[in-house]
């Protein structure tokens, strides 16, 4: 996960280091639309870069 | 990045700003609705309160602040945040608010309990009186989620009241909430921190801000900032993750159709073909309506038919015709005649129109959803998503646009939109008579005009992507559930929009009629048109008179397009004018709105900027067309 406030505002909305969510949407071009409960966060492809993830289950991707 | 640079400056600007803007309330108890954007805090405020009793811009941001009144309250209505800090305007807005409030009414969107109630938790840890107000409980029904209010309510420690703002909300139920606000439970390790630094700052939320590391907050109390933030946050995350386990049995994520049109207006293969329906919707709207026959009714009509003669008369007879104030009042650019006309009745409707558009789209859902698809393109221009607000906004009003750069989040950003709103982006006001002139012109030259303004739109903002030092901000933006806007709210955020925009705007208009007045009567103005008359009839080949046409788009960005209606031009030619007229500095309140949001230095390089690119994007076409 990135640091400074972008950290911040992705605890704030509720993502945090070690939490899973779905990718909602792919962008060609590379941003990326998580879905994590109802909640769909948008994140442009270099802030999306930073994030390690790892894949759970391939199948819901 | 610029934030440490700026927060001396930021400081400085809110701490005055909050206590003369509070301090105007007198005695009653502060009644403030917190929530996270797009949790119906607003429609809660218009049933609350009905009536504004002060609606306006937090000075030195295009932040609206809402204030009413219920009872003995004075209620106020916050910007949308996720957190209490200052990471932008809204959140330094809201926290100055928050700070000051007696008690907090925070409302939360009971389908996003997980991201709403780190919100809550922080109001709490600040030590806030609040009342939770659970909203969308129709929302929470249909999808089968199963909310224990009364577990709720014991973990946070304060009231929550399941509410629909939609239907309307009780008397009664607000009352009870209201009296029934109290401080909630705090964790444990956070009180142990905080009571350290409350015996420095005095106020615990305060206290709490200085050890999240909030710049403005450590400053107040020449503390150094707290590098708590992590921590506490994680923590406070943690927390209301684990309240909302106990609490909550969800029901269905999903809902198919919200979703399918999510998917479809944020793909480009389904978003662009949704675009062009809503940019043509758009069309329909501002262009044929608005800016045909409402603009016909109220320019022509009101202002021209009415208002004009009748100021001349009126004018006329206290100030003789020939003097110098007559002309400066009531003349070619009078400040009280066309200048008013051009305020009132061709630019507010147009600006109006514009807001609505974009409220609507912006309460539907559908505008994250654009800045998401268009995020990868803007990020070669140096910009992302959200620059899509300020770059359609533009194609209403380019001063109003201007303004609303302030909600990019780097200065980089807001340089770079700057600069290509004054560029290339036509103006509603210019547009109609840019559209009619080419389509009178054929196609190849409406083709080529399209081409060249794209062309210098791409330039602008590549060259600038690499020529300016730091870097952009990413795009996190969280994407509201869609649906179908209320009137209600999108009336009152027009209403605020365009209310904001002549209150900040208005006052340039007549300035920079008052200068081209002046520079009129003292024969400067026919200096630079006999100045610019060998390059518009060697250089561009155009006759000598579209060198007034130019010189009057400076004052009238409308006036420079139309002046060229009544010469007879070749498409060539029209073509070559339209580009030089888009190209052209775009009007002189946009340039003085510049000059302003930028600093003089830079407003001044982006100008100049604008005649340098006028000779290398024009002559190669010119041999194109030729050619052809």
């Amino acid at each position: 996960m990135p640091h400074g406030p972008l950290r911040a505002q992705f605890i704030r909305m509720g993502i945090s280091e070690g939490d899973s969510a779905t990718c909602f949407e792919r962008l060609p071009g590379g941003t990326v639309v998580l879905q994590k409960n109802r909640q769909q966060i948008a994140i442009g492809r270099s802030l999306a870069n930073e994030i390690l993830i790892v894949i759970v289950d391939e199948s819901k991707d | 990045m610029n934030e440490s640079e700026d927060m001396p400056r930021h400081f400085e600007k809110h701490r005055h700003v909050e206590l003369s803007f509070l301090q105007k309330d007198t005695g009653a108890t502060k009644l403030v609705l917190v929530g996270n954007p797009n949790v119906g805090k607003s429609l809660l405020f218009n049933s609350l309160s009905g009536v504004y009793i002060d609606v306006s811009n937090y000075p030195g941001t295009t932040v609206e602040v809402v204030k009413g009144s219920y009872k003995h309250y004075d209620v106020y209505d916050t910007p949308g945040i996720y957190g209490v800090s200052s990471f932008n305007d809204e959140e330094r807005v809201a926290r100055d608010i928050i700070l000051e409030a007696d008690v907090v009414l925070n409302v939360v969107d009971g389908t996003h309990l997980e991201r709403d109630l780190f919100l809550t938790q922080h109001l709490i840890d600040m030590g806030k009186k609040v009342t939770v107000l659970l909203n969308f409980m129709d929302d929470v029904e249909k999808h089968g989620i199963e909310i224990d209010i009364p577990k709720l309510s014991h973990f946070l420690g304060v009231d929550v009241v399941p509410i629909c703002a939609v239907r309307g909300v009780d008397v009664d139920v607000m009352d009870l909430a209201i009296r029934s606000a109290r401080e909630g439970v705090q964790r444990n390790e956070l009180h142990r921190i905080l009571h350290t630094m409350l015996s420095k700052v005095g106020s615990q939320a305060e206290a709490l801000l200085v050890l999240e590391g909030d710049p403005s907050m450590s400053a107040r109390h020449a503390i150094p900032a707290g590098d708590k933030q992590e921590e506490i946050y994680v923590n406070r995350r943690n927390r209301v993750n684990y309240v909302v386990n106990q609490i909550l049995s969800s029901g269905s994520n999903t809902d198919r159709w919200r979703d399918l049109l999510s998917r479809w207006s944020i793909s480009p293969y389904t978003g662009l073909p949704l675009l062009l329906v809503a940019l043509y919707g758009l069309y329909l709207f501002v262009g044929r309506f608005v800016a045909q026959d409402v603009v016909g009714f109220t320019e022509g009509e009101i202002g021209k038919g009415l208002w004009e003669p009748w100021i001349r008369n009126v004018v006329g007879a206290m100030i003789p015709a020939s003097s110098w104030l007559n002309v400066l009042l009531v003349g070619e650019f009078g400040i009280v005649s066309m200048t008013v006309t051009y305020v009132l009745f061709l630019l507010l409707p147009l600006v109006a129109s514009f807001y609505l558009a974009l409220s609507v789209m912006e309460d539907s859902g559908y505008l994250p959803r654009l800045a998401t698809m268009v995020d990868r393109g803007l990020t070669f221009l140096g910009l992302n998503g959200r620059a899509v607000i300020p770059l359609i906004l533009g194609f209403g009003c380019v001063t109003s646009a201007t303004i609303t750069t302030r909600l990019l989040g780097t200065e980089r950003e807001k340089t770079i939109a700057t600069a290509i709103l004054q560029f290339v982006i036509p103006c509603s006001a210019q547009m109609a008579v840019i559209a009619a002139l080419l389509a009178g012109a054929g196609f190849l030259p409406m083709l080529i005009y399209t081409v060249v303004i794209v062309a210098v739109l791409l330039t602008i903002g590549t060259v600038l992507n690499r020529v300016l030092r730091g870097e952009s901000a990413p795009l996190l933006l969280d994407l509201p559930v869609m649906r179908l806007p209320r009137i209600s709210n999108v009336a009152r955020k027009t209403a605020v929009r365009t209310f904001g925009f002549m209150k900040e705007a208005i006052g340039w208009f007549f300035a920079g009629a008052l200068v081209v007045g002046i520079a009129q009567m003292t024969g400067v103005l026919q200096f630079f048109v006999n100045l610019l008359s060998p390059v518009t009839t060697y250089w561009l080949q155009l006759p000598p008179e579209a060198s007034k046409a130019f010189i009057m788009g400076v004052v009238r960005r409308d006036f420079g397009a139309a002046g060229l209606y009544d010469m007879a031009l070749s498409p060539l030619q029209i073509l070559v004018a339209l580009i030089t007229i888009t190209l052209f500095v775009p009007c002189i309140a946009s340039l003085m709105v510049m000059m302003k949001e930028r600093g003089l230095k830079e407003g001044f390089v982006i100008w100049i900027g604008t005649w340098v690119c006028r000779r290398r994007a024009r002559l190669p076409n010119l041999d194109v067309i030729l050619w052809a």
